[in-house]
């Protein structure tokens, strides 16, 4: 009898979970393989072209590219420096500022490569009188996870890798234009209070090699973070713990503008 | 027939074999949600430790600054249109948290048991369907039984016949216990609820790479029913080949060495000769069907969903042929 | 004419090249009690495997109730109940879950019929116990209780009183007589055990490499008796023996006459001799053995 009710239960889960997982295969199959209906796509205005045909000479043209911070990443409005860099330069010139930001979450130096690779930017990048670069944040995060043993091995290695994609890119921004005046945004450590003493040193190094390598163009600026950072992570650093918050942004903003405060006034 | 498969059944049954492997898994996940507890809370300690505010607290504002980061995101014309379907249902996703008070650290016995078979759906679900699979016949082989069970007044197509659809039957019960224990187990961890977040699906590969310009938001629910699903497939196809080896191999032990040796085998190779073109019909290489499913990247390039699919059930169906034309033909000299 | 219960016709097998069984004929009628005898490696099981469908015949046919084996498998196979070798029963199942796995795919089995067959083999009081607890003598009942089953007109059993002790072996000569007496059933009984066939069997067929060297009832060797004699003139008897009834004698160096008297009364032959003048030291009646014909016929082959 309880052989009976024991088949007879199996029976029926069998059937029921049979039926089931059919339809949940069937449902899987057309998900990934066939034309889902997708959601309306948010149509945006091909913003290559516009730029290109609305630039004027009275305008004081700013690209920003790079990572989540150059997009803003952490900021209470999303905007970051589009929003806060404006504020800090409009006092200092009488032309329109026209700020187009590029920047896409989670790029690495490589990324921006293949970015200006693709030539998209270089109508942008041919206008644009300041080109601010926030880039190599991370790279850097890559590594300061590992552990410690390893750590300095594949430092050297991905340092290598940054510095030939970063001199590279450089390059590439230097074919569209000669005389734009690249800032470049300095890395600094978020996770100060976890950090150890080799992290630190690596960051330093990261940084001054950076600094180099930025400094042997004639055009170009290195503006450090680190030391804006470092006492100030609770005022500064976002709840995600890792980006700029709001008041971060103005901060270096405020940083960036006093240091291509001369060349504004004069450009 | 009915009656045939009854017998195959309850004989797995007295066995213990389904017991057994009901008893792995249900170990199995029991570790599984563990380790998922301590990892959560080990990265929210992490979490705490570096902001210097205890995370947990916050984690509602820090939702609503990704979703307008996100936002931002897709105002940017410089983002490829394939990834803002997937922006979108992220930003979805978040939303759904905050409106329902989901911690997005946290787990819930719906994630888990989706992420749990989103793991065992290439190497573990495979082994318990081979302990199963490769018993049916040759234990009858090894212990003589087979003898008594082929001179009755039952074609020989038959017993085979049955004895797929037990294995079968026995496959539906494995997933449904596997699906029922980790909600058990899992829910006594991270609660029972989170069936109806929305998870992100629609993942396709096209040329190689990863096209997400269909995804959408599916409830979890429905989400791990796919995965379940998949995974039932999976087990149906490595049923059968085991299946197969187990009606041309005499011993258990012999039969369950080889399908397994296959199994990490194959994998092992699929990872050196990724670039081979032939190493993409081996069934091995097909069975992280869920990848498909979440995007995940595969290990080779070039396979999509259906594919996969067809090449499995190529496998499977290949495997039932020859165990039909063996078993039906071959001299029984045990 | 009725069908026979079991025909063979010229089978042969042939496995990887070799042959292991050859040229085999063979008809058994309806109750009859059948030996298969043979040395190790003769082809004996071999053979039970070919009736049983479990191996297919290189060459020939066989029929059993009149249906080919190979071509109406189902319709052959519900006329037979066998054990092949040692009765392998499921370990993890009851005795009474075995028969029932095996009572559920024959729709004719009903639940009376079980509970007889347990009846028959004497299982009453260790049914439910899980087979793994039985005995071989016990998996040998149950063994023979899964055949009759399904009440068969051929019952094939494969050295059946392996370790069933001296009782259980006179149990089991009596019901094998009771099934082919009563129920007309044909059994067919492979043995190493000579004297149990003889005790047990109507004919016997002893097979020596592959195919079957003698094939005859039991009643004939049992009739073909020898008789022992000492005699004053043993030459002057061989003489009688050959004038009167025909009989070739023979004698041995001890001057010890033998004959077979071929149905002739031993108390004529004796009375004849004495009337002649011959002294009569004694007379032996002595059987032909169905183990001395085995050993005469295969030659000191290994029995086992």
């Amino acid at each position: 009898m309880l052989k009976k009710i024991m088949w007879y239960g199996i029976v029926v889960i069998a059937f029921i979970g049979f039926i089931t997982l059919s339809l949940g295969f069937y449902q899987a199959l057309t998900i990934s393989s066939g034309k889902a209906k997708t959601a309306s796509k948010i149509s945006l205005p091909n913003a290559n072209g516009s730029l290109s045909a609305s630039q004027k000479a009275n305008q004081l043209n700013i690209t920003i590219m790079g990572d989540s911070i150059a997009r803003g990443a952490g900021d209470i409005t999303g905007k970051g420096f589009t929003q806060y860099l404006p504020e800090d330069l409009k006092n200092k010139t009488s032309k329109d500022l026209s700020i187009e930001d590029v920047g896409i979450d989670g790029y690495r130096s490589v990324d921006i490569l293949s970015q200006l690779q693709s030539g998209k930017l270089d109508n942008l990048l041919k206008n644009s009188d300041f080109i601010l670069i926030s880039i190599g944040g991370n790279d850097i995060r890559t590594i300061q996870s590992q552990s410690e043993t390893n750590k300095d091995q594949s430092f050297k290695a991905l340092q290598d890798k940054y510095l030939s994609d970063l001199k590279a890119s450089i390059n590439i921004i230097r074919k569209s234009s000669q005389v734009a005046t690249i800032v470049f945004l300095g890395s600094y450590n978020p996770y100060l209070k976890t950090s150890s003493v080799e992290d630190t040193r690596i960051i330093n190094l990261w940084n001054s090699n950076t600094d180099q390598l930025i400094e042997s163009d004639p055009h170009a600026v290195f503006v450090p973070t680190y030391d804006l950072i470092k006492y100030n992570i609770d005022k500064y650093i976002a709840l995600d713990g890792l980006h700029p918050n709001t008041e971060g942004y103005k901060a270096i903003s405020s940083r960036i503008a006093e240091a291509i405060e001369g060349l504004v006034v004069s450009k | 027939m009915f009656n045939l498969v009854e017998n195959e059944i309850l004989k797995t049954i007295f066995k213990k074999r389904l017991l057994l492997i009901l008893g792995i898994l249900f170990v199995l996940i029991a570790l599984f949600s563990y380790g998922e507890k301590y990892t959560i809370q080990k990265n929210k300690d992490q979490l705490t430790k570096r902001i210097g505010v205890s995370a947990s607290y916050n984690w509602s504002k820090l939702s609503e600054q990704q979703i307008i980061s996100i936002k931002g995101r897709l105002d940017n014309p410089y983002i490829p249109d394939s990834e803002k379907a997937s922006l979108r249902v992220q930003i979805e996703q978040l939303q759904y948290d905050i409106d329902h008070g989901i911690n997005p650290v946290s787990s819930s016995a719906g994630k888990f048991s989706s992420s749990f078979m989103e793991q065992a759906i290439f190497m573990f679900i495979p082994l318990l369907i081979i302990m199963l699979a490769a018993d049916m016949m040759s234990g009858e082989a090894s212990t003589g039984t087979i003898k008594l069970l082929l001179t009755r007044n039952v074609p020989r197509w038959k017993i085979l016949v049955s004895k797929f659809l037990a294995l079968l039957i026995l496959e539906v019960i494995v997933l449904v216990f596997s699906i029922i224990l980790s909600t058990l187990v899992s829910g006594l961890f991270f609660g029972y609820g989170g069936w109806r977040e929305p998870v992100v699906a629609g993942f396709k590969v096209i040329g190689g790479k990863l096209d997400a310009s269909n995804v959408r938001s599916v409830p979890q629910w429905q989400y791990t029913l796919m995965v379940y699903a998949l995974a039932y497939f999976v087990a149906v196809v490595i049923g059968s080949i085991s299946f197969m080896v187990s009606v041309l191999v005499k011993s258990t032990s012999a039969s369950i060495g080889i399908m397994m040796s296959t199994l990490v085998g194959g994998t092992i190779l699929s990872f050196f000769i990724a670039d081979w073109k032939f190493t993409r019909y081996l069934f091995m290489v097909n069975l992280r069907l869920t990848d498909y499913l979440s995007g995940s990247v595969q290990p080779v390039a070039g396979i999509n969903i259906t594919f996969s699919v067809l090449v499995l059930s190529a496998w499977a169906v290949g495997a039932f042929i020859i165990s039909f034309v063996r078993f039906t033909t071959q001299d029984i000299l045990v | 004419m009725l069908t026979p219960v079991l025909q063979l016709e010229d089978i042969s097998k042939n496995i990887k090249g070799r042959e292991i069984v050859r040229d085999i004929n063979l008809t058994l009628e309806a109750a009859e009690v059948f030996g298969f005898l043979g040395p190790n490696g003769a082809g004996k099981t071999t053979t039970i495997r070919m009736i049983v469908g479990l191996i297919k015949p290189t060459h020939g046919r066989i029929k059993i109730c009149g249906y080919d084996v190979s071509k109406d498998f189902v319709k052959a196979m519900s006329n037979v109940g066998c054990i092949i070798e040692s009765p392998e029963m499921y370990k993890y199942l009851t005795g009474k879950d075995n028969l029932l796995q095996y009572a559920s795919m024959d729709k004719r089995v009903t639940k009376e019929r079980i509970s007889q067959v347990i009846d028959m083999v004497g299982m009453e009081h260790r049914i439910n116990d899980k087979v793994s607890t039985y005995s071989l003598g016990m998996r040998q009942r149950l063994g023979i209780a899964q055949a009759l089953l399904c009440k068969p007109k051929l019952l094939i059993l494969d050295e059946p009183t392996n370790g069933l002790d001296p009782a259980g072996i006179t149990e089991f000569r009596n019901l094998i007589r009771h099934l082919a007496l009563e129920d007309g059933m044909t059994v067919f009984v492979s043995s190493h055990l000579l004297s149990e066939a003889q005790q047990m069997c109507d004919s016997v067929a002893i097979l020596k490499h592959g195919t079957i060297v003698k094939h005859t009832t039991v009643k004939e060797i049992l009739e073909s008796e020898t008789i022992e004699w000492s005699l004053s003139d043993p030459l002057k008897a061989i003489n009688i023996l050959k004038e009167k009834w025909g009989i070739v004698g023979s004698m041995n160096s001890d001057n010890i006459l033998s004959a077979s008297l071929k149905g002739l009364s031993l108390e004529d032959v004796n009375a004849y001799f004495i009337h002649q003048g011959i002294g009569l030291k004694y007379a032996n009646k002595k059987q032909n053995t169905l183990e001395e014909l085995f050993l005469d016929l295969t030659e000191g082959d290994e029995i086992v």
